[in-house]
């Protein structure tokens, strides 16, 4: 399996994933796991579906008004003593993270897990300016050192098996051969906390902003986000803008939804809250910035029905349920969001043409929006994008269609022509019931072979009922 | 010209959604935990929820016996140097310690932090229902103390543990300090075929001793 494909050609590197077997299983292992995770620990929530719902109302009135409060937020952790940034794209962010990295003549840089920055592209970015960060959460370390990207939100190496990062380890790092969980894991915190001593730069993201305060909350379970954000002399947080909430008082709601959707954990093991650099005397970095990114985030505004993806907080449970995800896997999607939330927030960032086949990638079946926290309706989303994709396609297949159709009336406002046809397609008869020939054909027949790709042929029966009729009627047989 | 990319953000926000925007906030989700109404039962819901996720609870009356307590952890842990936070009042509790103990304390050097074998720290509070150590970094300096060592101890007021989650933030959001920790139990992973691995880049061990 090819390890970045692109969303393009998602039939293509679905298909390709349905033939890794090992993918497969690592695939039904961990998305099952994590499934009953998340059942059991929301089964010990009394009144969940009530706090789902009312979580929802807080981010709704928050979206309405969004830019009120990005403009408190900002108000706040200024006066916190946090420099704010904002940008409009993924290039704007990079720039601006690269710009501080300069300026503060960073050398070591340590990032911790964030799917906003893999979003912008942040390390290619550091990379082509000489600059190498080091992922120090454990999966994505993994799958930097394998030169791959994550294939889930909260689990980026979810797609490898101990063995392969055995052999990785012991490839990359010049160890002996393990593949113990304990042990591997053990090598990548001797190798990290070289790097961590060594940091002069923290990247992180951040999973909640607090607009009344001016802070931002990290989740997470290694302890490697607090190495990065407490270690080096300065700590960038890169923010999407959807990521706000009014109050400090809103982040028990979220705390109680978001590890136990994600990992069914009642809470990780850790939570920072960050409010400004360090006080005089105290530990921690000397400059604090923020980069608020937008990058077609406010455009999703617009509709009420795109602006519910912008209630995401990116716990995962969708892709752990979904039927398509559970077989093909993160990187099949070619998106750095996969999985059903995926397929709605990628077409909405890349925009609809790159991304066009992502929204088909589902069976509708609503498993997502069942166990979504924040009781987004994806599938109304996801059809919603279906429709516009089709309206975009409709241009370009109308003309092929209009003129299909005018073949077919052709044929069928004259009994001798359609006569004729039928005929002519019983002589080939014996012809399409070979599935040789049938794949030969549709070689040449596009909307063949756009049917017989997924379906068998049914090819015409030997007598038409127009010949069986006449036939009977003649004979006067019954049958 | 980072105003303008501010403004053009913020306008393209205003404008995707239009004049109507009259969204009452809903009032935050507060959870009323009545059965932790008294401190017994505070203790007692804190110190099951951290031993169910790994983390160790000692109950004692008094410094003699906090003391006592840290003793029998270093001892157990064959912690052979530590480093504590700049809190007075651990300072008592560490000059107990057999004096093969090499100490260190915070402002110290990084070496020694990190090559420590044990990170001692107070805790400005704790949360009952969840298990949950607070630290609040304008209160001492125990950020990396309690991150870098592969053992962390936290000394924590029995009359400091609150209920719930909204609580602690209550009590420390008027403004929040530069870093607000909570702590579950000790660091973990499930990154490699999700087989939970404690002890990643924080602490393996995580042990309380409630005074």
């Amino acid at each position: 399996m090819s390890h970045s494909p692109s969303m393009e050609s998602f039939p293509e590197n679905s298909r390709a994933a349905l033939d890794d077997a090992a993918l497969r299983c690592a695939l039904r292992h961990a998305t099952h796991t994590f499934a009953g995770r998340r059942a059991a620990a929301v089964e010990g929530v009394e009144d969940w579906k009530s706090l789902r719902r009312r979580a929802r109302e807080i981010r709704d009135a928050t979206l309405a008004e969004l830019p009120r409060w990005l403009s408190t937020f900002e108000e706040r952790a200024t006066a916190a003593g946090t420099q704010v940034h904002w940008a409009e794209d993924a290039e704007a962010a990079n720039e601006i993270v690269l710009d501080i990295a300069r300026e503060s003549g960073a050398r070591t840089l340590v990032k911790s897990k964030s799917m906003t920055t893999e979003e912008t592209g942040l390390n290619g970015a550091l990379e082509e300016a000489g600059l190498f960060p080091v992922e120090t959460d454990l999966g994505e370390y993994i799958i930097q050192l394998a030169g791959e990207t994550p294939s889930h939100i909260i689990v980026p190496a979810i797609h490898k098996t101990r063995g392969e990062i055995g052999r990785l380890f012991e490839e990359e790092l010049s160890v002996a051969y393990t593949d113990d969980p304990k042990e591997l894991t053990e090598l990548a915190r001797e190798v990290l906390r070289g790097e961590f001593a060594r940091a002069d730069l923290g990247i992180s993201g951040a999973n909640f902003a607090v607009a009344e305060t001016g802070s931002f909350l990290v989740l997470e379970n290694e302890g490697n986000a607090r190495m990065c954000t407490s270690l080096p002399r300065v700590h960038v947080a890169v923010i999407g803008i959807e990521k706000i909430l009014p109050r400090l008082a809103d982040l028990e709601v979220f705390l109680a939804l978001l590890p136990r959707s994600g990992t069914g954990q009642h809470l990780t093991s850790y939570q920072t809250i960050f409010t400004g650099p360090r006080a005089e005397g105290r530990e921690g970095p000397e400059a604090l910035h923020v980069v608020l990114l937008d990058n077609g985030r406010s455009r999703m505004l617009r509709e009420e029905i795109t602006r519910q993806s912008l209630a995401c907080i990116r716990c995962g449970a969708c892709l752990n349920v979904c039927p398509v995800y559970g077989q093909s896997g993160g990187h099949a999607y070619g998106s750095v969001y996969p999985g059903p939330i995926g397929a709605c927030v990628t077409p909405q960032l890349s925009g609809l043409s790159r991304a066009r086949h992502l929204p088909f990638a589902s069976s509708l079946c609503g498993a997502c929006r069942e166990v979504c926290p924040l009781d987004i309706d994806l599938p109304r989303l996801l059809l919603h994008l279906r429709h516009e994709v089709a309206d975009e396609e409709r241009e370009t297949k109308r003309a092929r269609e209009t003129r299909a159709w005018r073949a077919w009336a052709w044929v069928m406002r004259d009994p001798r022509r359609y006569a004729l046809l039928s005929k002519a397609m019983r002589l080939g008869r014996g012809s399409l019931q070979d599935r040789g020939t049938v794949d030969f054909l549709a070689r040449f027949v596009p909307p063949l072979a756009a049917w017989v790709g997924e379906r068998d042929l049914r090819p015409p029966a030997a007598r038409s009922f127009r010949e069986t009729w006449s036939g009977d009627r003649e004979g006067g047989e019954e049958r | 010209m980072s105003t303008s990319r501010r403004d053009r953000i913020l306008n393209r926000g205003r404008a995707a959604l239009g004049p109507e925007r009259s969204a009452e906030l809903p009032p935050p989700v507060v959870t009323r935990r009545d059965d932790l109404a008294t401190r017994e039962a505070r203790i007692d819901c804190f110190t099951a929820t951290l031993e169910r996720v790994g983390g160790r609870v000692h109950r004692v009356a008094g410094p003699d016996e906090a003391a006592g307590a840290l003793r029998e952890i270093v001892t157990r842990h064959g912690v052979e140097s530590l480093v504590h936070s700049d809190a007075p009042e651990l300072v008592p509790l560490v000059e107990s310690l057999p004096a093969t103990v090499e100490r260190g304390a915070e402002p110290g050097d990084r070496d020694t932090l990190l090559s420590a074998h044990a990170g001692l720290t107070g805790a400005q509070a704790a949360i009952a229902e969840t298990g949950t150590l607070v630290l609040d970094s304008t209160a001492e300096r125990h950020r990396l103390v309690s991150l870098l060592p592969p053992l962390h101890v936290a000394v924590l007021d029995a009359g400091a543990i609150v209920a719930t989650i909204g609580e602690a933030l209550a009590r420390f959001g008027n403004p929040p300090p530069a870093a607000l920790t909570f702590i579950t139990g000790p660091s973990r992973t499930a990154d490699i075929e999700l087989e939970l691995v404690v002890g990643v880049h924080g602490p393996k061990a995580l042990e309380v001793i409630l005074v």
